[in-house]
């Protein structure tokens, strides 16, 4: 017989090293396609209020992720295999998620189900799990249910609002999920495993497509351009905005850098959208392309907020575009990111933030120029962006490069192409717009001691030929 | 102390040997486009017409400018020091 001292204290099961790797490592693995996921339904929603939150969780689910990726390689496990040899039972359930009918029915399955289950699973996690040993996985997980009992509470009240009613083949995608969970064992895996679900009504959908073209919030008139510098040929809605401008460059500024921002969201469906359509990139490639596309649509709700603010019947005054992702909708995912990546570096480079804030100081309105402020800083950060990915994308070197300026050239003239071929469709109208706004505009402005501002300003595009028209 | 010519604007400033180009620009008043200040946004890159103008050694792997546009004298100014008097494509 051998001699011992009692046990310290007992333990559960699934609690060694490799064990809570490996449930740790399915996690991370859902919360990678769940956020995934989140981008090519960002791109396929257009109900405004629900866009804002699906990229806000898409965010906030690329933060999961990454925080339990790093949890994963502390836990012992091979770094060459954290993005590789994933379990098949979960991608191919997470696969299921995407296959939606549409957003209603994508909010139901992945707010009603996908999201309880990871929340019950993290605290089945918690309750197994060793306070001491396992410390900083217990921080990271109950950090990630702080989100996501959050996003469960926001997305209830808010769908509410835009779909009061739920529909019976919700349900039926619901069960189907519910049922689809069961079959691998939970997320955990550590369940009793079901069939699969291969019968159900739902079952043998296509896999997703992000759409190639996107609509906007059906509360907008559809409009292809928001700003006069977009289509030269507008020559009406060029001299509407002229009268606006007329009433003092503080004033045209503040209108503007509000229309500019909330229409920025197009600049949030480009990098969403590659986040689904590119499937094998390294983990900080879709770390980078979601704070992408959340700072997008962030910037987009500060110029919705700053209209708001005026009182303005935004859907009514302002027009909520959709050209530029429309017309490069079927050019490839890294063609879209080249010139995403080229408006915002000549954006910079030009000074043109900086000279936008000069402006919005001389019109001491705080709110905008802290909008533009924040825009700016992370403009700055989505520059490196581009240019890393890119790289990593084309190639460091100059066949690299050389790719990059054609694919740039090309996505350039495409757009003026779109632009000269739709000119004239009442969509591309802008003088409706501004003419609306302009009494209103008129109305509100009051008078603040002159400071002499000197600043020479003009909208920075793609085409310098219509910098030049204009 | 270097002087910066920008030679475009005829704008002429000086600049303190422990201080970047742009750090000097904006002591004296100076306007150049500028974001980041990391040398990362690549918004102050700026061809270098005559002088030494060398980059933060402290941190130049983390800078995004390639090799082929040093070697073309640009210089991300944000994150680079006057070794001598210069002039700048600007």
């Amino acid at each position: 017989m051998a001699k011992v001292l009692p046990p310290s204290r007992s333990t559960a099961d699934h609690t060694r090293v490799d064990h809570a790797s490996q449930i740790l490592k399915r996690f991370y693995i859902a919360e990678r396609t769940l956020m995934r996921t989140f981008a090519a339904w960002f791109v396929g929603t257009s109900q405004w209020d629900l866009k804002r939150q699906l990229s806000a969780d898409l965010w906030q689910t690329a933060q999961h992720a990454d925080s339990l990726r790093t949890r994963v390689l502390e836990l012992r496990y091979p770094r060459r295999d954290v993005d590789r040899k994933y379990d098949a039972d979960v991608l191919a359930f997470m696969a299921e998620i995407a296959k939606a009918s549409d957003t209603q029915e994508f909010i139901a399955g992945v707010y009603n189900v996908v999201l309880p289950a990871l929340v019950a699973s993290y605290h089945a996690y918690l309750d197994r799990a060793d306070a001491l040993d396992d410390a900083p996985t217990v921080y990271r997980l109950r950090h990630i249910l702080l989100d996501q009992q959050a996003q469960i509470e926001r997305m209830d009240a808010l769908v509410t609002s835009v779909h009061p009613t739920e529909r019976p083949s919700d349900a039926q995608w619901q069960e189907y999920l519910y049922r689809w969970l069961d079959s691998i064992g939970g997320f955990d895996g550590l369940g009793e495993k079901s069939a699969r679900p291969e019968n159900h009504i739902c079952a043998g959908r296509p896999a997703y497509v992000v759409p190639r073209t996107v609509q906007r919030d059906a509360r907008w008139r559809p409009a292809l351009f928001h700003l006069p510098h977009e289509n030269k040929y507008d020559k009406a809605g060029i001299a509407a905005w002229k009268r606006i401008e007329a009433l003092d460059q503080r004033v045209a500024m503040q209108v503007w850098s509000a229309i500019s921002h909330f229409n920025e969201i197009w600049a949030a469906d480009v990098p969403a959208s590659i986040m689904w359509e590119l499937e094998n990139e390294t983990w900080a490639f879709y770390l980078d392309l979601a704070r992408w596309a959340w700072d997008e649509t962030r910037h987009s709700t500060m110029g919705w907020r700053a209209l708001e603010s005026w009182g303005w019947d935004v859907p009514d005054l302002i027009p909520f575009a959709y050209a530029t992702y429309n017309a490069l909708g079927s050019v490839p995912p890294i063609q879209r990111l080249a010139l995403l990546y080229f408006y915002e570096e000549g954006l910079l480079r030009a000074g043109t933030k900086q000279i936008e804030i000069k402006i919005l100081e001389s019109a001491q309105d705080d709110g905008s120029i802290q909008d533009m402020d924040y825009d700016w800083a992370d403009e700055a950060m989505h520059v490196n962006f581009g240019y890393t990915w890119l790289k990593h994308l084309l190639g460091d070197d100059q066949a690299g490069r050389e790719e990059l300026k054609r694919l740039t050239d090309e996505a350039r003239q495409i757009m003026a192409d779109f632009v000269l071929a739709h000119k004239d469709d009442p969509e591309a109208q802008l003088a409706p717009y501004f003419d609306r706004l302009y009494p209103v505009v008129e109305k509100m402005i009051h008078d603040i001691p002159d400071d002499q501002l000197n600043v020479q300003w003009a909208p920075v595009v793609a085409d310098e030929a219509v910098l030049e028209e204009l | 102390m270097p002087t910066v010519t920008m030679v475009k604007s005829g704008v002429t400033f000086e600049v303190a040997p422990d201080e970047t180009i742009m750090e000097g620009a904006e002591r004296a008043g100076i306007f150049l486009a500028h974001s980041c200040l990391s040398g990362t946004c690549r918004a102050c890159m700026t061809r270098v017409i005559s002088g030494t103008v060398e980059h933060d050694p402290e941190y130049i792997n983390y800078l995004n400018i390639d090799a082929f546009e040093i070697a073309e004298d640009f210089r991300l100014i944000c994150s680079a020091f006057a070794r001598t008097d210069v002039e700048l494509d600007k």
